[in-house]
Parts: structure tokens; C-alpha cells; sequence
């Protein structure tokens, strides 16, 4: 975060143009304190992917009455809505960012351990049509797919 | 004779055995999906559904415990 859009944080939290995720937690019905409302904002305009230390750090600069419990509190409860997504860089902490629109699958290589992501509209219109005819509304979904490569040709397969 | 403790030592053994190999595949498969962010029960899942596809004479329990031994740490019950 810049430190002028900082400074407009602090001067005007209530003022300034709700950000992504505070539009997500208002879709999902999430009561936004305004001490909520400084962590959404942090979390939404990190560039990184900040530790749970780290969000406090930022949003006490914005309200410094902010304590790491509401932090912590908050931020389980974002991710328990999905709209923010934790991640493990193998450093033993916890890093969180704003959960990403696309939404995709993975498929796991069973030879090698390798996860691929992936995106098919046609998968997700199919998955939500399976829901529809069966008379759901679609809330979510999960899907992972399991495969080995395709053995390529080896050259004297190879047709002249 | 030899009792089912020690044949299950003994499958517990073959699967962290060099000559198989799989060990680092279902780890890498584990480190990857909690990585993107899925939760580490089903990152958990997804890596014993790689085990047994290695080892499909390990029943689902038995391949869920080596599974959650190899990536100790990195579940939480």
C-alpha cells in the first residue's frame, strides 16, 4: 500500500469506496465492523502475501485500536467465507491473500506428484446444470482429477 | 509365522522403500495442493489417493495414517 492511499485510510476509513472484499463479505451477509472493515481493506490492497503479523502490523497503523485477537478472529472468519485463501510457502507460517475470482480445479500427476490448475467453462456450466436439473441451487463444488502423462511416440512408432 | 503387525511393518516398509519411490511423489502431490491453498484435509485425501494408486493392496485407513505420517506438521486433526 502507498503511502498516500494510506494516509486516505486513516484520514477517511468510512468514506473511501468499499473495497473487493468488503463488497464479498456484504454478499455473503458478513456484519462489516469497522475494525473488520480495516483488515478487508488491508488484505485487499496487499500485493503480497502477508502473515497474520503482518496484517495486524498494517491495519494498527490504520486504527491502532485494532488488537491481533480481532486480527486473527477476522481473518478466520474470511477464510471460512472463502474470500481469502491461505497458503504455505514451506516457511512454517501461515500467508494469506485474497481468494482469487477464477475459479479452478487441479489435476494430480500420480507419476510424479506434479499438481497442474485448471479452468473449463464448459465443466462449470455442465457442474452447474447437474445442480439445477436436480433442483439445488450450486453453493460450491470440488473436483480433482487423478492421471499419469500421455506416453509420447517414440520415433520408430512414428509414422512415415 | 508371522503376525499382522508385522506384515503391516513390513507394507509400511516396501512403501518407504527406495526401489518404490512413491514417498516423494505423495508428498510433492501434498505440498502442492495445501500450496494452492486447498485445505489440508483434502490435500491429505487427494495424496492417499496417489498412495494407492501406488499401492493399491493398502486399505484406505492403513494408507491414510502412512500418508499422514510422511507429512507430519503439515496436518492438523
Amino acid at each position: 500500500m502507498v503511502g498516500a492511499e494510506r494516509k486516505r485510510l486513516v484520514d477517511s476509513p468510512e468514506e473511501a469506496l468499499p473495497s473487493r472484499l468488503e463488497r464479498a463479505c456484504a454478499e455473503r451477509g458478513l456484519k462489516m465492523t469497522g475494525q473488520r472493515r480495516v483488515i478487508a481493506r488491508v488484505l485487499s490492497e496487499s500485493a503480497d502475501h502477508p502473515d497474520v503479523e503482518e496484517v495486524y502490523r498494517r491495519a494498527a497503523e490504520i486504527d491502532s485500536a485494532i488488537s491481533l485477537a480481532t486480527v486473527y478472529r477476522s481473518m478466520r472468519l474470511f477464510e471460512d467465507i472463502g474470500i481469502i485463501q491461505r497458503h504455505d510457502f514451506g516457511d512454517g507460517r501461515a500467508r494469506y491473500e485474497e481468494a482469487r475470482g477464477d475459479h479452478h480445479h487441479h489435476l494430480i500427476d500420480i507419476e510424479s506428484g506434479e499438481v497442474v490448475e485448471f479452468q473449463d467453462a464448459q465443466l462449470e456450466a455442465a457442474v452447474a446444470r447437474i445442480a439445477r436439473d436436480l433442483g439445488f441451487d450450486l453453493i460450491g463444488q470440488r473436483l480433482e482429477i487423478f492421471g499419469r502423462r500421455t506416453k509420447s511416440k517414440t520415433k520408430g512408432n512414428e509414422p512415415t | 509365522m508371522i503376525s499382522g503387525e508385522d506384515d503391516e511393518s513390513a507394507r509400511f516398509a516396501a512403501c518407504e522403500s527406495a526401489v518404490c519411490g512413491c514417498r516423494p511423489i505423495v508428498e510433492r502431490a501434498y505440498r502442492e495442493l495445501v500450496g494452492r491453498g486447498r485445505p489440508d484435509r483434502h490435500a491429505l485425501e487427494a495424496a492417499t489417493v496417489v498412495l494407492r494408486w501406488h499401492h493399491p493392496e493398502l486399505p484406505e485407513p492403513e494408507a491414510v495414517l502412512i500418508v499422514e505420517r510422511w507429512v507430519a506438521g503439515g496436518v492438523l486433526h
